[in-house]
């Protein structure tokens, strides 16, 4: 009975919370889980053939929604946190989404992006049959102090469940540390053609061997600390993927094939300056793969996977304007990447909030490499600077090295948009954190004169 | 007249680089490149025979539990040439981890690890993090700046860098911020430190200059962003902080 009570309430906040526009929302599943505090469990349950949890820090929405669209297309029912809300409340949500008025679900999978730092909770409900690992960079200093912490709590959390499947990034060595310290069954996957992400080496956390301590030996870098590593101390090395990606360049495009062990192999055409997405379809080629699907299935699924709100997310308001979610130093750093490859006369405008979904501590601005953007100063009409620490990130702009006369700081969000859209511009970026971009999306959705806005996927 | 120029060593950015602490360098060689002074940066890493001799600044950052006790393993090689430095006049700036490592110990959860031991005093760790907007008062100036730290840290009547007004401080019980012995500054204030305290930064400029060529005033900057950046979160803590900036 309780549980057919906090499902009613949940569905009727969910709807109320849909109506006025607070997209992304965990209100629902919070109420729920406070009502019926075993409701995932519960939910866990009823899933029939299998539960993949997708973690790390960047990356997480794209992958998931990809192995979403994948085991769609291979013609089962599916639960999957699609916008992103990734604490244990976000993941009720999906499931009361999902579910009659009773709690029946009719799933076949579920799919769930968890948040790095609430995986113990979660796995103290779902038994996962996969867990796939993205990346771990630093992020919300102040949620997750730091890497090694993060590290020991998913150790921890992956010990209650030793039947797991581990999918791991093969380039990423702190997450292959923690692959070599638990005896779960573990698939690797990696990049393996050396091509030039355009990385400026910035932000790396962990260039030092987690097990010896001796500086990490790289033979190629893709970005963060992502590459070809191998530690000259201990036995520490990059373990050779189960399932490879091959990149290939072509005049105007860029082919990603992935082989798996068996024979398994998918192709797939690639924007070039979406290099950082790679990590992301590879990944969810990967799952994929694992869950026994042809190539043809995993290529189709991946051709209906549509991006969510504010990955690289077009709008035309006299002018393109570009809306990317960027959360912490790589996120950031990668976009700028893809704007420094427009060479048009531009508006850029970035967004820091620091509530505690976005992590309080903004210290992290600094560790961001804004000097990309100094690169095509000369193209960048306007700097615009809004959200909660707008003036941390207009002094982080000034000791860039911009001029302070292109430096707009806007009070309100409505402000920026409008600053954005007024300066006499060929093109417009707004780059923000995550609790800026559902109201900001909501005004720029609004205006916006192109009803067939277009996207590629984000870092994010 | 003769370019001046400054010497800027950096201790283990590779380790210690936890919260945006290069943008106190950055700071640094900015505010100095806006006065014409030419400013030579350093990177020390592990393992380098740097040559200190001619280091008029040193800075140091916080860093994860693990970088630090390798960090302090090497630093430790350097530690009579750091105590000579302090001892004529040098600028050494220490934030979080960097400053606990100034001091005789650390006592973790899991182990103590020893200091530098080049000042007397000792860091506790405790379960809870203190983290959030920080407002201290050196009797000169306002510092503004955000602290995320689980140590506690006891100066055992050491000078502290200053009073806290608005936060937690060094342990939350006597409300001193950080340590200022001659001319070495430990303190847990970051978000990075220096880019709103332009008054802090500009001291250490003028406390190098004065080191190295006797002179004794510093050309104004402009520090109009700066101080609405100041009176912004001044402004957030609490209204009456605003003339503080």
């Amino acid at each position: 009975m309780r549980r057919i009570i906090a499902i009613v309430i949940a569905k009727i906040v969910i709807a109320l919370a849909k109506l006025m526009g607070h997209g992304g929302s965990n209100i629902g599943g919070e109420l729920a889980l406070r009502i019926c505090p075993d409701i995932l469990a519960w939910f866990g349950s009823q899933v029939k053939e299998k539960i993949i949890l997708v973690t790390g820090t960047n990356g997480k929405t794209s992958t998931n929604n990809m192995i979403y669209s994948i085991i769609r297309q291979s013609g089962h029912t599916c639960v999957c946190n699609k916008l992103g809300a990734n604490l244990d409340s976000g993941l009720i949500s999906a499931f009361i989404n999902s579910s009659n008025l009773t709690g029946r679900i009719d799933a076949d999978y579920a799919s769930l992006e968890v948040d790095e730092a609430s995986l113990a909770k979660v796995m103290a409900q779902l038994k996962p049959n996969i867990i796939v690992f993205t990346n771990l960079f630093r992020d919300q200093l102040d949620r997750y102090s730091e890497i090694d912490a993060i590290l020991d709590k998913i150790k921890a959390s992956l010990e209650k469940a030793q039947d797991a499947v581990l999918l791991i990034n093969s380039d990423e060595p702190s997450l292959v540390s923690l692959g070599c310290s638990v005896a779960h069954t573990k698939y690797y996957y990696g990049i393996e053609t050396q091509i030039d992400m355009g990385s400026m080496d910035l932000a790396k956390d962990n260039v030092f061997c987690k097990l010896c301590g001796e500086r990490l030996d790289y033979a190629h870098y893709f970005y963060g600390q992502l590459g070809h590593y191998t530690c000259t101390k201990c036995h520490f090395n990059r373990p050779i993927p189960d399932f490879k990606a091959f990149l290939q360049d072509f005049e105007h495009k860029r082919e990603l094939t992935v082989i798996g062990s068996n024979g398994f192999k998918v192709v797939r055409a690639f924007n070039t300056n979406e290099t950082y997405s790679i990590y992301n379809t590879l990944a969810a080629i990967s799952v994929g793969g694992l869950l026994g699907n042809t190539a043809e299935i995993v290529e189709r699924g991946l051709e209906n996977y549509r991006p969510q709100v504010g990955r690289m997310e077009r709008f035309y308001i006299g002018k393109p304007i570009t809306l990317n979610l960027a959360k912490n130093p790589v996120g950031f750093n990668e976009s700028m990447k893809i704007v420094r490859q427009d060479m048009r006369s531009k508006v850029v405008a970035i967004g820091v909030n620091d509530l505690p979904q976005d992590g309080r501590d903004v210290s992290w601005l600094w560790d961001t490499n804004f000097e990309i953007l100094l690169e095509i100063d000369d193209t960048i009409v306007n700097y615009t600077v809004f959200g909660r620490r707008r003036y941390d990130m207009a002094l982080r702009l000034k000791y860039a090295g911009i001029d302070e006369s292109k430096l707009t700081i806007s009070e309100t969000n409505e402000d920026a948009i409008d600053n954005v859209v007024n300066t006499r511009s060929d093109a417009a970026y707004i780059l923000l954190n995550y609790s800026l971009l559902f109201e900001t999306q909501k005004i720029l959705k609004g205006r916006n004169e192109d009803v067939k806005t277009d996207s590629v996927p984000s870092v994010s | 007249m003769k370019m001046l120029k400054l010497t800027l060593c950096h201790l283990y950015p590779e380790l210690l680089n936890l919260y945006g602490d290069s943008g106190n360098v950055l700071t640094l060689v900015k505010r100095c490149q806006w006065r014409g002074i030419d400013v030579n940066v350093i990177n020390h890493n592990i393992g380098d025979k740097t040559d200190f001799k001619d280091v008029d600044i040193f800075f140091i950052g916080g860093g994860a539990d693990g970088n630090l006790g390798i960090a302090c393993n090497d630093i430790n090689s350097i530690k009579p040439q750091l105590e000579f430095a302090i001892e004529q006049d040098r600028v050494l700036l220490a934030i979080c981890g960097g400053y606990q490592l100034l001091g005789k110990y650390y006592k973790g959860k899991r182990d103590t690890v020893d200091g530098l031991g080049l000042l007397d005093f000792y860091t506790e760790a405790a379960d809870k993090y203190f983290v959030g907007n920080i407002v201290v008062d050196t009797g000169d100036y306002y510092l503004v700046g955000f602290e995320n730290h689980m140590g506690r840290t006891y100066l055992n009547g050491l000078n502290p860098l200053g009073h806290v007004i608005s936060g937690f401080g060094n342990n939350g019980k006597d409300k001193t911020e950080g340590v200022r012995y001659k001319n070495v500054i430990g303190t847990y204030l970051h978000g990075p430190l220096l880019p709103k305290n332009p008054k802090l930064c500009d001291e250490i400029i003028s406390i190098a200059l004065k080191n190295k060529y006797n002179i004794e005033d510093l050309q104004e900057l402009d520090d109009s962003l700066e101080i609405k950046a100041r009176q912004h979160t001044l402004k957030s803590i609490n209204n009456k902080f605003i003339s503080f900036a």
